[in-house]
């Protein structure tokens, strides 16, 4: 695994990312709409929400929708390959997931499957363009700095617990490529700086953030605080310089300097964490943020991103190999997300926290877009299939792509949508889009479906013009 | 594209202001050569807001952090001393 990354090069990250047009919003103040108003929310089913990204577009017909299974011979046609695996039973009955996912199967007694998620029709389809879009709901580009999710449920219900940053975003580097458009929607846009991602990059290097100077003990480091506080009280600064400049500082320093001395920061400390469990979390970085994730939400964290990471021909990105690339992958999800819904589940947290688990979009071996509305064909793939690394899904394919939902509100046991069991195995029951799946995710969390605020003399909503649907069939 | 740039400080730069390696190590290199140079603590704490803020400190401020860093100051009285000062937003312009 590659190591290049500090954390004083995502914190130029983050700044660099939250450029992005802060503009001049100013707030309409959504949550003071007449409540009387048949778009008035219903009580919050979830105060948490847990996103499980699978970055780099995840085939549905090889983890959580899996067809017939034919295996690898050397000349055989890539048409009759539907699937890579076999499939495996699930916790619920007659639903099977690909083989690999047994565990994830094994917890879906607590949670939906959703098999009918239709991505967007973009053009030439690009993954950076994808993520955006299924992130903020708004196809790119926006001449407005479109608000990450997590952004919007940072603006709209603030940290659960004020120690905790309400969006935080773990595993996901911008040293890699695409880091420029990665950076586009790991934003809050037009929100405001403070809703942004806090981003860990590396979920084991997360306790050097949240603890005081290398060699500095906490006398000093207290005595050190209270010097600054006392020369801020004397400094002459006050004749220049805007309210809100020395303000936000001040405030950032005091949030920082809290962080440090709370006893949430231990969550960070995965180290105390018993053995056992620890090594079925630790499967690398994204296992690792799951644990992270967890010891988060348990001490009261608003929004959490995990993602096994966005590399360009890495992770789910698979041009070729796509079989032998996949076997890895699920080795590193599998596990550590089953123990994440056990872990939830024991302690309670379930009830009140939405784990959301998604890609930006699925593939096929054949389809290059959708069946019906083919793009130009990005990768090359045979018809007969001389080399095992042309065994895979390699294509990219918008037309049927799997979601998986639990806790915080969600139905138990439950499948919603179908694709196809021939090729091409798109959706053919319940299709539902990105601005359903995020109206959803707000109606858990109790905001209103209507939310907005006005931007460049304009009003810009949660779901572009605030037309998303709640999908009230994943809703227990 | 962007239009505009962020004069607020987030969360992020506030615990890399306050706890970065790099800022620290700098620190303290600097408080060495300071300890060195500056025989009382007045002397260091004139010669500091002249430097870091065009200014001379106050009778208040010299109390102050006179009493941080000592009359004969030690490196890391001075190392905190000049975190402090560079974290004034007297110091700071945030872009």
């Amino acid at each position: 695994m590659k190591n290049q990354w500090n954390r004083r090069e995502f914190l130029q990250n983050t700044s660099a990312a939250t450029i992005a047009a802060l503009g001049m919003s100013s707030p309409i103040a959504s949550l003071m709409a007449d409540p009387t108003s048949p778009l008035a929310k219903k009580a919050a089913t979830a105060d948490t929400v847990i996103l499980l990204w699978m970055g780099g577009g995840m085939a549905h017909t090889e983890t959580f929708d899996p067809k017939r299974y034919t295996p690898y011979e050397k000349g055989m046609e890539g048409n009759r390959v539907l699937s890579t695996f076999k499939s495996m039973p699930t916790a619920i009955d007659g639903v099977n997931f690909s083989e690999g996912l047994q565990s994830v199967g094994s917890v879906m007694d607590k949670g939906t499957v959703i098999r009918s998620y239709v991505a967007a029709d973009l053009g030439h389809i690009l993954h950076s363009r994808h993520q955006y879009h299924w992130h903020t709901s708004y196809e790119p580009p926006q001449s407005v700095a479109a608000p990450h999710i997590g952004a919007w449920i940072s603006k709209e219900l603030g940290p659960k617990n004020p120690v905790i940053p309400s969006f935080i975003d773990i595993g996901q580097r911008f040293t890699v490529g695409e880091a420029e458009e990665l950076k586009a929607f790991h934003t809050a846009g037009f929100l405001g700086n403070e809703h942004g991602p806090f981003l860990i990059p590396d979920p084991s290097q997360g306790l050097e953030s949240v603890r005081p100077p290398v060699g500095m003990d906490m006398k000093r480091f207290e005595s050190r605080n209270q010097l600054y506080n006392n020369l801020i009280s004397q400094s002459a600064h006050g004749e220049f310089g805007s309210d809100y400049q020395k303000e936000s500082l001040r405030r950032s320093m005091e949030q920082a300097y809290i962080l440090l001395n709370s006893p949430e920061s231990k969550a960070f400390n995965l180290s105390t964490e018993p053995k056992e469990i620890y090594n079925i979390y630790n499967t690398g970085r994204f296992g690792l943020g799951c644990l992270l994730a967890r010891r988060l939400t348990e001490k009261g964290a608003r929004f959490i991103s995990v993602t096994t990471e966005y590399e360009p021909f890495f992770g789910w990105d698979t041009h070729e190999n796509g079989h032998t690339r996949l076997e890895g992958m699920k080795r590193m999800i599998d596990g550590p997300i089953a123990q994440l819904i056990k872990d939830l589940d024991k302690t309670g947290h379930l009830d009140r926290t939405l784990v959301i688990l998604a890609s930006e979009f699925s593939r096929d071996m054949m389809v290059e877009g959708r069946p019906d509305l083919k793009v130009q064909e990005q990768v090359k793939q045979p018809e007969i299939l001389n080399d095992i690394k042309f065994y895979g899904m390699h294509r990219h394919f918008t037309d049927g792509c799997s979601i998986l939902m639990w806790g915080g509100g969600i139905k138990k046991g439950h499948v919603y949508g179908k694709t196809a069991d021939e090729r091409p195995c798109k959706t053919i029951i319940n299709p539902v889009k990105i601005d359903g799946i995020h109206q959803t995710i707000y109606h858990a969390l109790g905001i209103k479906p209507d939310t907005q605020y006005e931007i460049e003399k304009r009003p810009f909503y949660t779901t572009p013009d605030g037309k998303g649907k709640v999908v009230q069939d994943l809703l227990a | 594209m962007s239009t505009s740039r962020i004069s607020q400080a987030n969360l992020l730069q506030a615990l890399e202001l306050t706890n970065g390696n790099k800022f620290n190590l700098s620190l303290r290199k600097g408080a060495e050569i300071w300890a060195q140079k500056y025989q009382t603590g007045e002397s260091l704490v004139k010669a500091l807001y002249l430097k870091a803020l065009g200014r001379e400190p106050s009778l208040k401020e010299t109390t102050l952090a006179v009493k941080y860093i000592g009359k004969k100051p030690s490196v890391e009285g001075i190392q905190d001393l000049v975190w402090a000062v560079t974290l004034l937003p007297e110091f700071q312009l945030i872009i």
